[in-house]
């Protein structure tokens, strides 16, 4: 053995890693390597070799993930069946009449997306197309519009279904059923600060943003079959893990089969077919290629997660935030000040999967609930979405608007220090809403307590 | 600019490049079908689970986590050349969106000679894990599928990549000797803005 | 918590074993908790065995393949989790066996571990069997009427596996497959009435109980093996006196095994009879059900392998050891 201790094997392990992603090499290569080449230190050559090609497959042929495909093809199938405008739609007939109440219907609109979306990016992306030239057309404020839609994209990673949740349980071997549903109520309380804040701020400057007024009650009721798909799948979904009575995968199933079938039915009664097929196929593709980029980085992370623990880098991590003579608050806004300053530059599953393994088991030690942590984390990734200087939420916004046109016919263009002065005020409420969870965990954790056991 | 009389390699990728483009076009599609395939299964089960509630008789569905796990690795690893091929594997481009003509085609040859070592690795690796498998015996638990059919994937996928990455690799030393040329095979960085471009493009359709 | 054991101390060479585990620390790992302790103890801290719990070091259903290839120097495996891994071993997994008391448990199982199919495939991965955790026999538990003639095992659709599931089928109840965890909430919610698990411990930490109105205490549908393994080549490799320490501390931890499991037995049994419906068969009964159900099943056992290795050897060989003739 080399003269040197298992933990400075580990360190140097950690070097490599970072110092590859730096590099730009794909995560999951550079992963797989700096975990190979730990092994290797603390195993020899052989032994290395022959431990690597076993993860591929144990890692990722596990029950519990089959979800993940299925959730997946649920936030494709909605878009490609094109199910969110109509979303849209409703929430603005009924709540469009509180002050600011076009950014407020993009709000419960974006809500709505979310539980059938677990993609951020695409939340963004396709309420900037449904909502901006809407709320541009009433007289929206430029900064307010963009803002709220960016922000309003990244409620879709804590409403089930999410994928992101469901990895977090996979790595920290949480039930992925309670995650799911843990991040239920923080979303919606993200929805409701959200909602006051746009409220508070049309109300004290009207300029920025009117009133809906005049929408019958015949025409909200009209409205509501246009929702109905995704309601149904919230429901299902939700009923189903509530109640025990499916498994995720299984829930995850019934979400796709409903929204397929609805599509079909659709398709039938329009006889556009040939356009089914491209959409559905389409949303397959899509979903198969998301979903082994996905996996690849779970066995890619794993092989040097198996290299820390040969090396005990975590336990030892753990030990040693114990030892630290602070209170476990400081070290936990320490922790999410960390990933705030990380999703900066990464994206937000891969920041997970790569921390997560020794900053976990820390955060055990130091008393917090798993369940409560994985909401708090998701958020705080979340959040990362609409920071400079890299925030891809507003990227996306601030491309999108380039390519929409005001009533006047010209580029409406919101550049890109407008998008992120317009999401100012949503962070300060993502502020407010991850204290509110730390302060009150309860809003997490009573959902899950109190569904039927995994 | 391109030199197309004079660009053997260039000629030659393009031709492997399209024979992968096959085999990786139609892994994902197999890929996508599992995961329809899943969808239907899943449903089966509960409408099951349903009909045991009202204490309805129907055929028996034993081992449908087995089924599960034994065809799993057909959307969890078999279709990863494609995704590389696109460019889809995640890493952080901060540092390579800055960089420009040699310096960019030099960062991406290291990570392609990188991901050639690793990866060559893997495959006799994994192949020895399916080897095990079919020589000692492997089943899963209640009904005791092999498993090694399934574990040959691993490495048959891994295959697939390493051709795409030597393929890439290849295509970048190409840019690093001649960057003028026109890149072949090569998934090209995109820069942030063109990101969010190519999100508005598949935007669009739904606005529609 | 557990008193120590009067064993000699040991001189010999620093050594660390790493072993591969999942789960965390519960009564049926005592046997690996104990080892570990005790050769820390008797090497005075040389020889540290190392515990990964949690699957940190393998999947569980691929220790074998850990230990193979040299990843790690022991571990535990369980013989159901991979059937074609090892086809001998699943001889103590067969339907019904008359295993009555502890001794039995211990006496079927060193029986089979001497067996040269058992062995054979052992030596096959580079492993070698060092002892049992002496899983304890099954019972089943559920919601709704208690099955106390053999003919109202008919309504019941069961989450039981291997040979135990194959002699309810034939009794004529469903069996089920679900995940351990999932068995909860199948039971709350009626997808399934009962399930068979190894008494009292398994049925307790899952919390079958909770929603449960019955259970067996006597019908012992049969049990599994989990033994702990070692890699041959790093047995191979121990000073002469660590191979001995390892031979001598075998029967004391054994013994710790066998109190983990009563100690839980003591909490929960009591709980259970004030809680639930106690089902007893009289030994007319089970020996029906031997006769009729289970040996057409080991039947099949031996006919699916008797190609590969001399299967009715080996069920006769663990009858024989339980003093019966089979
Ligand atoms: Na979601
Ligand atoms: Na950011």
């Amino acid at each position: 053995m080399l003269p040197v201790d298992d933990l400075t094997i580990g360190l140097f392990g950690i070097v490599l890693l970072v110092a590859l992603v730096l590099a730009g090499v794909r995560v999951f290569v550079a992963a797989a390597l700096a975990g190979f080449v730990g092994l290797v230190l603390l195993r020899g050559w052989s032994t290395a070799i022959a431990i690597v090609g076993t993860i591929p497959h144990s890692k990722t042929v596990t029950y519990a993930l089959s979800v993940l495909p299925l959730f997946i093809l649920i936030g494709f199938l909605a878009f490609h069946a094109g199910f969110t405008k109509r979303l849209f739609e409703t929430a603005r007939r009924w709540v469009g009449w509180v002050p600011g109440g076009l950014a407020v219907s993009t709000v419960f609109a974006s809500a709505g997306f979310a539980a059938v979306s677990g993609a951020s990016t695409a939340t963004a992306a396709v309420f900037s197309r449904v909502a901006i030239p809407d709320m541009v057309k009433h007289g929206y404020h430029r900064r307010l519009t963009a803002g709220v839609v960016a922000a309003g994209g990244t409620l879709a990673s804590l409403i089930p279904p999410s994928a992101i949740l469901v990895i977090y349980a996979i790595i920290v071997e949480q039930s992925v059923g309670k995650l799911l549903l843990a991040g239920l109520l923080p979303g919606l309380v993200s929805v409701l600060i959200y909602t006051v804040l746009i409220i508070g701020m049309c109300t004290a400057k009207p300029q920025l943003g009117a009133s809906i007024t005049g929408v019958s009650f015949k025409e909200r009721i009209e409205s509501l079959p246009g929702a109905l798909p995704i309601l149904l799948v919230v429901g299902t979904i939700f009923g189903a893990l509530y109640t025990g009575f499916a498994t995720p995968t299984e829930a995850g199933a019934l979400g796709a089969a409903i929204i397929f079938l609805l599509y079909f039915g659709r398709s039938l009664l329009q006889q556009s077919f040939s356009c089914f097929r491209e959409n559905m196929f389409k949303a397959l593709m899509e979903t198969a290629k998301l979903t082994v980029m996905i996996f690849t980085l779970i066995w890619g992370v794993f092989i040097f997660v198996r290299f820390l623990g040969y090396a005990g880098l975590p336990s030892a991590f753990a030990d040693w935030v114990v030892t630290l003579n602070v209170s476990p608050l400081v070290i936990m806004i320490g922790i999410l000040l960390a990933y705030a300053i990380l999703g900066m530059f990464m994206d937000a599953i891969g920041m997970l999967i790569l921390t997560l393994p020794v900053v976990f088991p820390a955060v055990i030690v130091l008393g917090y609930d798993p369940i409560w942590f994985g909401v708090i984390v998701v958020k705080m990734a979340e959040i990362c979405l609409i920071t400079p200087p890299i925030g891809l939420n507003c990227f996306v916004v601030a491309g999108v608007s380039r390519e929409l046109q005001t009533p006047s016919g010209t580029s409406l263009n919101i550049p890109l220090q407008d998008v992120f002065r317009g999401v100012g005020p949503f962070f300060v409420a993502d502020v407010v809403t991850v204290a509110i969870l730390l302060i009150f965990p309860d809003i997490v954790l009573w959902l899950p307590n109190t569904m039927a056991d995994f | 600019m391109t030199q197309s009389n004079f660009d053997p390699v260039g000629r030659l990728l393009s031709y492997v490049d399209r024979i992968f483009r096959y085999v990786e076009n139609t892994t994902n599609v197999i890929a996508g079908l599992l995961i329809f395939a899943l969808m239907c299964f899943g449903v089966v089960r509960i409408l099951f689970r349903v009909l045991d509630y009202f204490h309805i008789p129907h055929p028996p569905l034993y081992g449908f986590i087995d089924i599960v796990e034994v065809s799993m690795v057909g959307f969890a690893v078999l279709s990863i050349a494609f995704v590389q091929r696109l460019g889809g594997h995640v890493r952080m481009e901060l540092i390579l969106t800055s960089l420009r003509g040699r310096w960019l085609w030099l960062a991406e040859t290291f990570g392609g000679l990188v991901a050639l070592f690793i990866v060559g690795i893997l495959i006799p690796s994994s192949f020895s894990h399916f080897q095990r498998a079919f020589e000692y015996g492997d089943s899963t638990m209640d009904i005791e599928i092999v498993t090694w059919p399934a574990k040959l994937v691993v490495p048959f996928a891994l295959t697939i990549l390493f051709g795409r990455f030597l393929i890439q690799t290849v295509g970048y030393l190409r840019m690093l000797y001649q960057p003028n040329l026109e890149p072949i095979a090569i998934p090209v960085v995109q820069t942030l803005e063109d990101k969010a471009r190519s999100e508005a493009a598949s935007a669009e359709q739904q606005a529609r | 918590a557990q008193s120590s054991i009067p064993i000699d101390k040991v001189e010999g060479p620093k050594l660390r074993w790493d072993m591969s585990l999942w789960g965390t620390t519960r009564p049926g790992t005592r046997i690996v908790d104990a080892l570990s302790e005790q050769v820390k103890e008797a090497t005075d801290g040389n020889w540290e065995i190392k515990l990964h719990y949690g699957e940190a070091l393998s999947k569980a259903r691929e220790n074998l393949d850990g230990i193979s290839i040299g990843a790690f120097d022991g571990a535990m495996i369980c013989n159901f989790y991979h059937p074609k891994k090892n086809p001998g071993l699943m001889v103590l997994s067969l339907p019904f066996l008359p295993i009555d008391s502890w001794d039995d448990h211990v006496k079927v199982r060193k029986a089979a571990y001497e067996h040269e199919q058992v062995k054979r495939e052992m030596r096959r991965w580079g492993a070698r069997i060092y002892s049992s955790s002496y899983l304890p026999m099954y019972e089943i538990m559920g919601s709704g009427d208690p099955p106390r003639a053999v003919s109202d095992w008919r309504a019941l659709s069961v989450r039981a596996g291997g040979g135990i599931g194959e002699v309810l089928a034939k009794i004529g109840a469903t069996p089920t497959s679900t995940t351990a965890t999932e068995v909860y909430t199948g039971v709350q919610q009626g997808t399934m009435d009962a399930a068979a698990f190894p008494f009292t411990y398994a049925h307790v930490s899952y919390r079958i109980h909770e929603v449960s109105d019955w259970f067996t205490s006597n019908f012992s549908p049969g049990t599994a093996d989990c033994p702990v393994i070692l890699s041959a080549r790093a047995y191979d490799k121990l000073p002469s006196q660590y191979q001995e320490l390892l031979e001598t501390l075998e029967p004391h931890i054994a013994e710790q095994q066998r109190i983990a499991y009563e100690n839980v037995d003591a909490e929960n049994l009591p709980m259970l009879r004030e809680k639930l419906t106690e089902i007893e068969y009289t030994d007319q009964v089970i020996n029906q059900i031997r006769e009729e159900f289970a040996r057409p099943v080991i039947e099949e056992w031996i006919e699916e392998n008797k190609k590969d290795f001399d299967a009715r050897g080996l069920v006769q060989l663990v009858f024989e050891a339980l003093g019966k003739e089979y």
